[in-house]
C-alpha cells in the first residue's frame, strides 16, 4: 500500500510542479508577446486559471499526505497515549468518510455542469472535464486517511516535513 | 428555499438605468400574484459574477438572471455571434430582430441549456474611448486596444488593424491608467458610467456592436411553478419594458454629458462609417469559422431573420 | 438545537483530532445543510467558483515567486542591506525586521508571502540575536500584513473594481498609511528593544551588501514601475516577479539549481493545497451569508441608528473589525465595499479615503482568529502553537488600530498625494 501511496504522491507532486510553471509561462509568454511582439492570444488568462486550479486541488491531496494542513490540537492533552493514538485513528477515519461523502457530491457536481454544458468563458470549452479534479483530489485524499488509519506509521509528524 | 421566493441576480447595480428597470419587476410580480410569489433582487454581483450566474440559474441555484448577452454565451456560445460587428443594417431591423425572432434563432439552444428567456436586457451600442482621435481603421493600426474576453470583440478589432488586448472589468481601469492599453471598447453607458471617457478622452462613436442581454429564469425554477404563477412573472416581465428607450436615452445624454466636459466626440461621417463596416464581412467570416460547432448554422438562422426583417 | 449541532460537529473534529481543512469543510456544509438551501453540492459549487477567478493566479505566483527569492538569495540581499543600515540603533534588527517586511511588501500583493519571505531568514536570526521569542513572532506576523497596505496590493485592486473607482489612486493613496504603518511598527520594535547593544555603522559592509543587493532592490522597482508605465497588469506583475526572481537566482545569483526550483514548487503546492481550501471555504460561507442577506441588514442597520460621520465611521470600523475576524479580507470587501460606500459618500467621506481605511481595517483580520491567514501561515512556517502566535501579534494589533484610527479621521494621510 505504502508504495502505490508513494507513486501516486510522486505523480501528484509532478503534475502540481508542472501545472504551476505552465501558469507561470502563460502569463509571462502574454505579457513578452504584447509587450514586444504586439500579439496577444485569446483565452491564455483562462488556460492559465483552469490550469492553475487543478494544481490546487492537486495541491490540497499532497498537504494531506505530508500531514500538512493545519489543526487545532487544543483537546489533545485530555487523551494521550495509546487512547490518544487511537482517536488519531478513528479521526483519520472520520475524515476519510467525510472525504468520501464529499466526493459523492462532487461526482453529483460534475454530473450537474456536464448535463449543462458548462462551459469556459472566451474559448468555451467543456469544463465537466476539468472538473474532475475535485472527485478525484477528494477520493485521493480519503485513500491518504483511510491509510493513515490502516497504519499511522504513513502519517508524517507535521514537524518532520 | 421556499418555492414562492425567487431570487434575481444581476451585475447591475442598483440605481443604474438597468436597475431601476428591474427594480419595478418585484413589486409587480408581488402585486400580480398577490404576495404568493416574491422576488428579491441581488445588486451589484452580490451573487457572484456573470458566468457564475448564469451557471447558477441553469442549474436552478439562482432563480432569474439579468445578465448581459457575453453571459448567455457561456451556456449557448453561438449566442455571441450576436455581437459580431454591424450584424444590422439599422436599429428597426435590429429591434425587429429581437422583437420577433430570437426565440426562433435561439429557443432551442436556450432550452437546452436550462434557461427559459423572460425579457430582453439591453446593453446597447459599443463604442470606441481612446487617449488619441481614431477615425477609421486606419487610426486604429498598432494601437492596444482592450476588447471583451471573446472571439466576436477581439477578432473585429485584429481585423481592424489594432492590437486586440483581452481584458475583463478588473483590469481593464488599471490598464487604460498605466498605458497598457491606450484604447478600449465598451458599451456606451457602461463606459462612461465607469469613467473611461476620463481616461480615454476621445470617443469615437463607431456603435459597432449592438448588445443586448436577457432577463431569464432556470428551467428547473420555471418546472416548480404552476401555470398560473409563471403567468404572473411572464405578465411582471411584459410590464416591464422600456430599458430599450431608457438605455438610448442614456446613451444620448451621456454623450452630450461628455461633450459638455469638454472631451472629443467623433461621430463618424458616411465615408469613415463605410470604412469601419468594410472591416465586418472579413470579421465576420473569422468569427463564424473560429467559433466553430454549429456557428454557421445558427449564423444561417440570424441572416433569415435579418430578412424577414428587412421589407 | 441547530446551534447544538454545530458545536458537536465541532468538538467530534477537535477530539478526534482532525485538520482545519475537514473542519472548516465541515463546518460549511452544516451550515449549507441548515441555514442555506440544503444543497451540498453547493458547497462543492462554491470551491469550484472561488477558484474560477484570474485575480487569484496572482497568489500562486507571488508564492512560488516568495519561496524561489527565499531559497535563493533575493530576500537574503534585501535583509542584509536593511540590517546594516540599522545595527547603529539598539534593537536594529526589530526595525530591521519591519522595514524587510515593508521593502519585500512593495514586491508582493499578498500578506502571508510578505511574512513568508522575511520571517524565513530573519525569524531564526532574530533569535539568535536574544529576541524574544514572543517579540520575533509577533514583528513578523504582524510585519507581513504590510504586504496588503503598501502597493501592489489585491485587495485595492479588487475595491476598485466594485465600487468603480480608480486602482491606480488607490495605490498611491496606500503610500502614506503604508509609510506611516512601518514608522509606528518599526518604532515600536526599536522601543522594547532598546535595551539590546547596537552595532557600530559597517560603511564597507554596508556598500558591498548594496552592491550585491542591487538585483534584489531592483525588483519592486520593476514591478512597480512595471505596473505604473504600463507594461502589464498587477496581476501579470506576479508572473514577472516570478520570472525575474528566477533569471536572477539562477543566472545572475547562482544560488538556485533546477532542483531547487521543483521542490520549491513543490512546497509551494502544498502551501496553496492548506491555504486554497480555506479562502474557498469562507467564499462559500460568503455566498450563505448574502444569500441569507445578512450582510444587508448589518449596512441598513448601521445606517439608520446615527446622522455623525463620526459615529459612523467607529460604527464602520467596529463592523469591519468583527467582520474581518471571520471572512478573508477579498470577500468582506467583495460583499462590503458597495453596501458601504453608499451611506459614507452620503457623510460626504471620499470614497479613496474610505477604500484605504477597510483596507488597512481588514489587514487587521490577517491577525485575529478564528479565521486569519497570517496567524496560520506563521503557526505552520514557525511550527509554533497557534495561541502562541494569537498572543505575539497583540502589541502590533494594537499599533495597526491606532494607525487606523488615524488614517480614518485624517483623510490627508491617504490623499495628500493625490491633491
Ligand atoms: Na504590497
Ligand atoms: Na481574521
Amino acid at each position: 500500500m505504502k508504495r502505490t501511496i508513494d507513486i501516486l504522491t510522486t505523480i501528484e507532486g509532478a503534475i502540481a510542479t508542472l501545472a504551476y510553471s505552465c501558469v507561470a509561462i502563460l502569463l509571462m509568454g502574454d505579457v513578452i508577446g504584447r509587450e514586444l511582439f504586439g500579439i496577444s492570444v485569446l483565452g491564455i488568462k483562462t488556460v492559465a486559471v483552469y490550469v492553475a486550479i487543478v494544481a490546487g486541488f492537486l495541491g490540497l491531496v499532497l498537504a494531506t499526505h505530508h500531514n500538512a494542513h493545519l489543526r487545532p490540537e487544543i483537546f489533545d492533552h485530555l487523551i494521550t497515549g495509546r487512547r490518544g493514538a487511537m482517536f488519531d485513528r478513528i479521526g483519520d477515519l472520520l475524515s476519510g468518510l467525510f472525504f468520501l461523502f464529499l466526493a459523492g457530491y462532487a461526482i453529483y457536481f460534475v454530473g450537474q455542469t456536464r448535463a449543462a454544458g458548462d462551459r469556459a468563458a472566451v474559448l468555451y470549452f467543456l469544463l465537466w472535464p476539468i472538473q474532475l479534479i475535485i472527485p478525484y483530489a477528494f477520493l485521493s485524499s480519503a485513500l491518504r486517511h483511510f491509510a493513515f488509519c490502516v497504519s499511522p506509521i504513513l502519517k508524517s509528524k507535521s514537524q518532520d516535513r | 428555499a421556499d418555492a414562492g421566493a425567487l431570487r434575481l441576480g444581476t451585475a447591475a447595480p442598483e440605481g443604474s438605468p438597468w436597475g431601476k428597470f428591474l427594480a419595478g419587476f418585484a413589486p409587480k410580480t408581488a402585486e400580480l400574484s398577490g404576495g404568493e410569489l416574491t422576488i428579491t433582487p441581488f445588486w451589484s454581483q452580490e451573487l457572484g459574477d456573470e458566468q457564475t450566474m448564469v451557471r447558477q440559474a441553469a442549474r436552478g441555484r439562482v432563480d432569474i438572471v439579468a445578465v448581459s448577452n457575453t453571459a448567455i454565451s457561456l451556456l449557448v456560445p453561438e449566442y455571441s455571434l450576436m455581437s459580431a460587428p454591424y450584424i444590422f443594417d439599422s436599429p428597426e431591423q435590429a429591434d425587429c430582430v429581437y422583437d420577433k425572432h430570437m426565440r426562433d434563432a435561439f429557443g432551442a439552444e436556450l432550452d437546452a441549456a436550462g434557461i427559459v428567456p423572460l425579457a430582453d436586457f439591453e446593453v446597447g451600442q459599443q463604442i470606441i474611448f481612446s487617449k488619441s482621435l481614431i477615425k477609421t481603421p486606419a487610426d486604429l493600426a498598432g494601437t492596444k486596444i482592450r476588447t471583451a474576453p471573446t472571439i466576436p470583440d477581439s477578432v473585429f478589432m485584429e481585423e481592424a488593424g489594432g492590437v486586440a488586448v483581452p481584458l475583463g472589468g478588473v483590469d481593464t481601469m488599471p490598464a487604460l491608467k498605466t498605458g497598457s492599453v491606450t484604447a478600449v471598447t465598451w458599451p456606451t453607458v457602461f463606459g462612461i458610467a465607469v469613467g473611461y471617457a476620463q481616461e480615454a478622452p476621445f470617443v469615437t462613436t463607431t456603435n459597432h456592436v449592438y448588445q443586448v442581454g436577457l432577463v431569464a429564469m432556470s428551467k428547473k425554477t420555471a418546472a416548480g411553478l404552476s401555470e398560473q404563477e409563471m403567468g404572473w412573472v411572464i405578465e411582471a416581465a411584459t410590464a416591464m419594458n422600456g430599458l430599450r428607450g431608457a438605455i438610448r436615452g442614456a446613451e444620448g445624454a451621456l454623450i452630450g454629458k461628455i461633450k459638455g466636459a469638454g472631451l472629443t466626440v467623433h461621430d463618424p461621417d458616411a465615408d469613415e462609417l463605410a470604412a469601419w463596416k468594410a472591416v465586418a464581412p472579413a470579421a465576420q467570416a473569422r468569427i463564424v469559422s473560429e467559433m466553430g460547432g454549429n456557428a454557421a448554422e445558427v449564423w444561417d438562422r440570424v441572416q433569415a431573420a435579418k430578412a424577414a426583417c428587412t421589407n | 438545537m441547530d446551534v447544538a449541532g454545530l458545536l458537536a460537529l465541532v468538538f467530534t473534529c477537535l477530539f478526534f483530532r482532525m485538520n482545519a481543512v475537514v473542519l472548516l469543510l465541515a463546518l460549511v456544509a452544516y451550515v449549507h445543510l441548515v441555514w442555506g438551501d440544503g444543497r451540498l453540492e453547493y458547497l462543492v459549487e462554491d470551491m469550484w467558483i472561488s477558484l474560477d477567478n484570474d485575480l487569484l493566479l496572482a497568489i500562486p505566483m507571488f508564492l512560488i515567486a516568495g519561496n524561489i527569492m527565499t531559497r535563493g538569495s533575493i530576500a537574503k540581499r534585501l535583509i542584509r542591506v536593511t540590517m546594516l543600515a540599522t545595527d547603529p540603533l539598539p534593537g536594529g534588527m526589530g526595525v530591521a525586521t519591519v522595514l524587510s517586511c515593508a521593502l519585500f511588501a512593495a514586491i508582493s500583493g499578498s500578506s502571508p508571502v510578505t511574512l513568508l519571505a522575511v520571517g524565513a531568514i530573519l525569524y531564526p536570526a532574530l533569535r539568535e540575536a536574544g529576541y524574544s521569542k514572543r517579540f520575533s513572532l509577533g514583528a513578523i506576523t504582524s510585519g507581513g500584513t504590510l504586504g496588503i497596505v503598501i502597493p501592489p496590493s489585491i485587495p485595492l485592486i479588487v475595491y476598485g473594481l466594485v465600487t468603480e473607482k480608480s486602482v491606480a489612486d488607490l495605490f498611491i493613496a496606500g503610500i502614506g498609511p503604508g509609510i506611516l504603518l512601518t514608522a509606528v511598527l518599526a518604532g515600536y520594535s526599536f522601543w522594547v528593544n532598546r535595551h539590546l547593544p547596537s552595532k557600530s555603522f559597517d560603511l564597507p559592509a554596508f556598500v558591498i551588501a548594496l552592491k550585491e543587493g542591487i538585483w534584489s532592490m531592483l525588483l519592486p522597482v520593476i514591478l512597480l514601475g512595471g505596473i505604473y508605465s504600463g507594461y502589464f497588469s498587477p496581476t501579470e506583475a506576479a508572473a514577472v516577479a516570478l520570472a525575474y526572481g528566477l533569471l536572477v537566482e539562477a543566472f545572475i545569483h547562482r544560488e538556485l539549481s533546477f532542483a531547487d526550483f521543483r521542490k520549491t514548487t513543490l512546497d509551494t503546492a502544498v502551501m496553496l493545497g492548506m491555504l486554497f481550501p480555506i479562502i474557498a471555504v469562507a467564499l462559500s460561507l460568503k455566498s450563505v451569508l448574502t444569500i441569507e442577506r445578512v450582510p444587508h441588514e448589518l449596512a441598513m442597520w448601521i445606517t439608520s441608528i446615527t446622522e455623525s460621520k463620526i459615529a459612523f465611521l467607529i460604527a464602520v470600523n467596529l463592523l469591519l473589525l468583527v467582520i474581518g475576524c471571520f471572512i478573508d479580507v477579498i470577500s468582506a470587501i467583495l460583499i462590503l465595499a458597495p453596501l458601504l460606500l453608499v451611506p459614507a459618500m452620503s457623510y460626504g467621506i471620499d470614497p479613496i479615503h474610505f477604500g484605504v481605511m477597510m483596507v488597512i481595517n481588514l489587514e487587521i483580520g490577517f491577525l485575529t482568529p478564528p479565521i486569519g491567514l497570517n496567524l496560520f501561515v506563521a503557526t505552520t512556517a514557525f511550527r509554533e502553537k497557534f495561541s502562541e502566535i494569537c498572543l505575539s501579534v497583540l502589541p502590533f494589533m494594537a499599533l495597526i488600530v491606532t494607525v487606523l484610527m488615524m488614517v480614518t479621521f485624517i483623510p490627508g494621510i491617504s490623499l495628500w498625494l493625490l491633491r
